[in-house]
Order: structure tokens, then sequence, then C-alpha cells
């Protein structure tokens, strides 16, 4: 089958098609994923898997580990679960390979048509489509459904995902179109997922897979491969730098996000207490600090614990110099090795982007990469063009933080909207009244279903203490009816 | 660069205990204050630069490590041997002394450390500062580019090497029961030297889990081991050292380990086979120590060093 992607997609370079690739639909769906994953635009792979070395385990399990997701926000300015989806996995972002102008049908067209091969039918760009999605729409033939949490702006100060190199090696498509996932917002409890931790693969052949080297792996094995184009010179660099950002870097971060009494108390703390859902916001955050103190405190040693000034001095000014070694190795190009993302690329990304765009209160290491202009400019570019929905430009509105509660708010429209208003709508428009129409129903059940435990209650008590009783018989409660209205009549005659 | 000023300004009158007021004598308690500002100012200044840059490395530097014959473990001697190589590209004379309470005696608990003058350092990191203070720099030729692939190269051999090394000598069962456990605290009496091992494993085992290679097999380390040597293979390709013409302390590091690696003899020799796959590396590190080390043979440190190396570790 020939790739649907034509080359002047805007895409399409990154991408090249393999007309030998088999295509097994496993189904995936990826479970609460804090990160987004990046990969819908990434080039693929279709050959064996690339030498290289997949990232270290740790990359991914830390930031993975963080929650995230606002199922939904009063002013949700990012892409909000529907309730419906909570539970039920619906992927809520269309797939860029869905038509992109699909007449609103409330079944939403199943993306790929075909049975055996599936070719993703068009790879357009994320920044989709107002196509609605009534609820749980589970595209059957869809090859990946990857629920995840999609990041949600910066601005709104709610946690953004981390972004994880999953997302990189993560979806890239098979058939050469974007890779074929369904982001699915879940909430954010780690629990009730089977292993616990974030983010997770759901595979239809292997289960659930949680740890991201293996969901890297195994994307690798459907032939999703990021780094194929890479030499063999690039691939021990890429080795060599994820090791460094593992050991300099990311223990800094962790410090700087979990630890740092101040930014813990009051940015990271709060963040995830408000999104995660209610039993588990009181205690969750607080399990999390202590796992990473522990950690940190491991590979620290108690030396640098206790003495704040020795590991600012030392530590960050390590963290500080990895920043500027990575700034000089990035130097002007637009990634690490060329024009072509790789797995570095995304490993790189997901531990810059966080720290470059939330609001610390104690912010030394953030303002120390924000005085590397082209760390910045390479975040953003990543963030526009693989999270349109989430912090990038859109091309109808402009750049910035503006744009993105419409956007998000755009793209929140899938579920309860009918199907006509997102197409004709303005986007912030129609993203308003999603917003709105995201709101409601939510809000009308739970008073509904209020109104009916209410009067469920009142009846039974009437009936169980005997205020209402039911009388069978035929003509005896008639009878006795009137019998008993003479008698009070009688009564009050008397 | 203007003067600090050490001394809190004066002010006549404010003083308690009848301090000199009148006018001429103020201007001479300024000008001998202002005085003594300036000599402070400039033994402070002379003082650092002593401490900076001018004092030269000494003849009886020394060099800590554990008991080359009975105590040391693979690890230890990787870290070592990285150390001993490195301060002879700087040429840099250095004696190795082997204590058996090495470990405790370094400031952060690592070996090997360097004794120089009236400082010790410890760990390949900062002692490649410390002489870089004193003035001597394997790393200047690099350009800035060069420079960041070094440090993440020296971070790639740290994270899998060395962490490799110390799976498979404190987590992996046979190797712990054979080979470390009569090592490590063989220079103690019997109950304290199963409990300073079982003390060290579990600290070990702890940052194993810490860094999430508590739950990996031998087999994955092995792999491990594998995927860096190729890549510092690759890296490496046909030229003699891994930057330019001149060996760095990325050379000394990773020599360290891979010499250890090859001459270390474990209950397996599956690490060594690793390693040897890679005839780029294998001829690298027998480069260096016909250069380095093999040049030195009168210094009796050296060859006790040298021969020890190929000696057994049982």
């Amino acid at each position: 089958t020939p790739c649907p992607i034509t080359p002047s997609h805007p895409i399409a370079p990154l991408v090249s098609c393999a007309p030998d690739c088999t295509f097994s639909p496993s189904h995936l769906v990826v479970l609460p994923c804090p990160v987004s994953l990046l990969p819908l635009h990434f080039p693929l792979s279709h050959h064996t898997p690339c030498p290289i070395a997949l990232p270290h385990p740790i990359v991914t399990r830390v930031l993975l580990n963080t929650l995230i997701t606002p199922p939904h926000l009063t002013a949700p300015p990012f892409f909000c679960a529907s309730p419906a989806s909570l539970h039920s996995y619906a992927p809520l972002l269309p797939l860029p390979h869905h038509p992109p102008l699909h007449p609103p049908p409330p079944p939403p067209p199943p993306p790929p048509p075909p049975p055996p091969p599936p070719p993703p039918p068009h790879c357009t760009p994320l920044s989709i489509t107002p196509t609605p999605h009534s609820t749980p729409f589970v595209p059957a033939h869809s090859p990946f459904l990857i629920t995840q949490f999609v990041p949600l702006p910066l601005h709104c100060s709610v946690p953004t995902s981390l972004y994880t190199p999953v997302t990189a090696s993560c979806p890239s498509p098979k058939h050469g179109g974007p890779a074929p996932c369904t982001p699915h917002l879940l909430s954010a409890a780690p629990l009730p997922l089977p292993s616990g931790h974030l983010p997770a693969l759901k595979t239809r052949d292997e289960g659930t897979i949680s740890k991201p080297q293996q969901i890297i792996t195994h994307l690798r094995k459907q032939k999703y491969n990021a780094d194929y184009d890479l030499s063999a010179t690039q691939s021990a660099d890429t080795l060599a730098f994820v090791s460094l950002l593992e050991e300099k870097l990311l223990p800094v971060l962790i410090h700087t996000f979990w630890v740092d009494a101040k930014n813990y108390v009051e940015h990271t703390r709060k963040w995830y207490a408000e999104t995660i859902p209610f039993p588990l916001n009181f205690f969750l955050p607080n399990a999390m600090h202590k796992r990473h103190l522990e950690r940190l405190q491991l590979m620290w040693g108690d030396d640098y614990m206790e003495d704040e000034e020795k590991l600012e001095k030392e530590l960050y000014r390590e963290a500080r110099e990895c920043l500027t070694l990575l700034s000089q190795r990035l130097g002007s190009q637009k990634f690490f090795f060329g024009d072509s993302p790789a797995s570095l690329d995304a490993l790189v990304f997901s531990r810059l982007a966080p720290l470059m765009k939330a609001k610390l209160p104690n912010g030394k290491l953030q303002q120390h990469l924000k005085s590397l202009q082209n760390l910045c400019n390479y975040c953003t570019s990543i963030l526009s063009l693989y999270f349109p929905w989430d912090g990038g430009e859109s091309l109808t509105l402009q750049g910035g933080d503006r744009a993105q509660p419409a956007l998000g708010l755009r793209l929140s429209l899938p579920t309860r909207i009918p199907a006509g208003d997102p197409l004709t709508g303005a986007p912030r428009a129609a993203g308003t009244d999603g917003a709105e129409g995201e709101e409601d129903p939510h809000k009308r059940r739970k008073q509904l279903l209020s109104v009916l435990v209410g009067l469920a209650a009142m009846l039974g008590y009437a009936f169980l203490s005997g205020i209402v009783s039911i009388q069978r018989g035929g003509v005896g409660p008639a009878g006795r009816q009137p019998v008993a209205l003479e008698e009070e009549e009688e009564e009050e005659e008397e | 660069m203007q003067a600090v000023s050490l001394l809190p300004s004066i002010v006549p009158g404010d003083l308690p205990g009848g301090f000199p007021t009148s006018v001429p004598e103020e201007m001479r308690i300024k000008r001998d204050c202002k005085k003594m500002e300036q000599e402070i100012h400039t033994s402070f200044i002379f003082s650092a630069i002593n401490i900076l840059a001018a004092e030269p490395w000494p003849e009886n530097a020394a060099l800590y490590q554990q008991l080359k014959e009975e105590q040391i473990l693979l690890s230890d001697n990787a870290s070592s041997l990285a150390v001993q190589a490195f301060l002879q590209m700087c040429n840099l004379p250095v004696r190795v002394i082997c204590r058996a309470n090495a470990e405790y005696m370094s400031p952060s608990g690592k070996v090997p450390f360097i004794h120089v003058g009236n400082q010790v350092v410890s760990e390949l990191g900062p002692i490649v500062q410390f002489v870089k203070a004193k003035g001597h720099s394997l790393s200047d030729g690099l350009d800035e580019v060069q420079k960041a692939e070094m440090k993440a190269y020296m971070e790639l051999v740290n994270n899998m090497l060395l962490t490799a090394e110390l799976y498979l000598q404190w987590c992996d069962d046979v190797t712990v029961e054979e080979i470390t456990y009569p090592r490590y605290g063989s220079p103690y009496p019997w109950p304290l030297n199963r409990i300073l091992s079982y003390q060290k494993q579990w600290e070990v085992r702890r940052k194993m889990k810490a860094i999430g290679w508590a739950g990996k097999t031998l087999e994955q380390v092995l792999e491990d081991v594998d995927q860096c040597c190729h890549a510092l293979s690759q890296r490496l390709g046909t030229q003699p050292y891994f930057f330019n013409k001149q060996p760095t302390e990325l050379d000394a590091l990773v020599f360290g380990h891979l010499f250890t690696i090859l001459t270390t003899q474990l209950i397996t020799d599956e690490l060594s086979e690793k390693v040897k796959n890679y005839s780029n590396l294998t001829a690298f590190c027998r480069r260096i120590e016909q250069q380095y080390f093999e040049g030195h043979e009168k210094d009796s440190s050296t060859t006790a060093a040298h021969s020890s190396k190929r000696s057994l570790l049982r």
C-alpha cells in the first residue's frame, strides 16, 4: 500500500515510507501518561532497530513517575478528558491521520480504514481538527491508541507533563504517517494502573508496559525508531550525552522541583495536589517527595543533603555546566544531529522543557537555562512542532500564552459538543462552548444524581418508617378511603 | 580593582571611651586606617594567589588506595588506575601507597585520593580540577564542542562501566561470595570483616535500587557494558586517542576501567570478553600501558602496581 504521506506535507521530510513494512495492528492504549507522547511526527524507521542504546531507565522513570493531568479544570486551557473518557480510555484527540475535515459524524470515522495494513490515511499536524468526537471513540482499526496526559500549557500552572524520551521514539508511524497514537487523557492517579507507574502503554498483544525503556523497546520492535538515521559515532554520542544528563542534570532537576523547600511547597506540591483526584491528592505528592528525597540521598550521600550551601555551590554548578555543554553541543543546529530529531532530542527536551516553562519561585537553574538562548529556542521549536495543542504556536492564533487557552479549548471540543459546532465556530468561541459544554454535562449529571439519591433516600425512609405504605388489593383501598374520609367528616362534624 | 574597605569607617566622636576628636588626629587616624586596609588587602591577594597557583607540584605527592594484592576490588582498582594514568599523562610524579583503611581516610569515602602538599583530594573529577588549578591540564587544546563530548563520555564510563563493575562485585551473588567478601574485609579479624562487607554491600545495593539497576539481571548488565564499549569503540575509531593526538582525562579514565576489566580474573570471563570484542579498545589499552607505565619501570611502586595488575584478583 502506498504511503499516504505526500511530500508536500510539512512533516513529510522527516518521514519515509517503507513499502515492505508490515503492520500488525496491535491495539495500543497508553494509560495515563503524564507525558505527552511526542512521537506523532517523529521520523520513522522501518528497519531493524538502530544499535544505539536505549535511554537509561532512570531517565524516563523519574519523570514518568510524576503524575499529571488534570481530568478537567474549571478554566481548562488544555485538553480535557471527558468524564466518559476517564474510564473508557477513549481517545479524545483525533489522530492526525484522521481526515481532518471529516463531516461531523457522531461515530468518528475510524482513522485508517483498512483491516490488514491500515495505512494512516493522512498525516495532518496535530493542530487538528475540529473533528468532534463524541465520546468513547475507540477507533477500532487504529493501530495505536495511546492514552496520554496531554501536557497542560504551563502558564496555567498545572503540572505539565514532563515529556519523556518515550515520546521521541514512540509513535514514529509505521507507514510514514504520524504514529497512530490516540492520546487519551486520564486522571492522574497512578494507583488504578496495573503497575502504578506512568506512563504506561497498553498493547493488545502484550498487556501493559509501564517502563519507559520497555515502551521504547516495544515500539522499536514494531519498527518505529527515531534513531535509524544516525551514524555510529552519533549513536555513541547519544549514549554519552544521555549519561551526562542522567548524572549531572537529572538529580539537580529533581532537587529543584521536589526537594528544594520553597519550590516544593509553593509550586510542585500545589501543582500536583490540584490535579490529582480527590482522595489521592492529600498524600501522593508527599509520597513522591519522600521518594525523591530518598533517592537523592542515596545518590549524593548525606554530606550534600545536609549542607545546603555546598550542594548549591557544587552540584548546581555542575548542572549549570551541563546545560552550557548542551548548549555548546547544540550550537546553532536545529536538532542535535542535524535536521531531523532523534531520541537524544526527545530526552534533552524532556528534561529542559519543564525547567524552562515552570514558574519556580527559586529558579537559579531556570535562569541559567533561560540565558542559553539556543536551548530555549530549541525547546520552543519542539513544543510548537510536536505539541501544538500544548505550548506551541497555532497557525491561526498568535503564539504565546494567549494562544494556548484557545488551542486547548478548541481541542477539548471532542466530547460533548454536538457535531456542528466545532466546525463552524471560531476556535475561541468553539473553545469556550466546548469548555462550557464540557463542564455542563458533568455538572448536570451530578445534580441529577444528587437529586435522585435524595429522592431515593426520602422514599426509602418513608417506606421503612411506615409513613407511606403501599396497600395491595383492588377495591379495598378505594373502599376504605371513602370510609376513612367519611369517618373524618363525621369526626369533623362532631 | 577597588580596594575593599575592610574596616568600618570610623567616625570620631561616636565611639565611647574618649576617642580623640581633634581634627588633625582624625586625619591621622583615617590615614592609618586606610593604610591598614591596603596592607590587609594586598596580603589577602597574595595569599590567594599562593593558594591558587603558586605552589608547584611537590615531589612527595602520594596516592592512596587499598592493598593491591589482597584487598582492592575491581571498581576501586579501575578508579585508582585511571588517576594514576592521568597523573602520568600530566607528567606529575606520584607515589602509590597502599593502606587498608584508605577508604576511610578519603575525604569523600572513595578511593583513590591524593595527598599533595597539605591538600587531600579524592576521585578523578576533583583531582582533574585540582591539577588544573596547579596549571597542568590535558584538555586545554579542545574546543567547546569537544569538551562537551569529553565530559559526556566520561559520564558514560562512570554511569555504565563503573556501575556495572559495582553491580558485578556487590550484587552478583556468586562473585560476592567467592571474591568480594574474602577480599574486602581481608585486613580485619573475623567478625569485623564480615560486618564491614555486609555493610558495604547493603549500601551499594541501596544505591543500585535508587538508580534502577537492582532489577537488572547479569545478562542485562553485560549487555549494557557491551553497548558502552561499542560506543567507546565507535568514538575512538582508528585514532590513537579519543581527541586529537594527545591523551586527555577521558583516555585515562577509559584506560583505567578497560585495563582493569581485561586483566582481572573473575568467576567467569564474560566481562572481559565483552571488552575483547573491540580490538581498537584493547590496542588502545596496550598503547597507553606501553607509553605511560612500562616506561617508568624504574619506579618500584609503579612496577609493583604493574605486576599486580596482571595478577589474579582471587
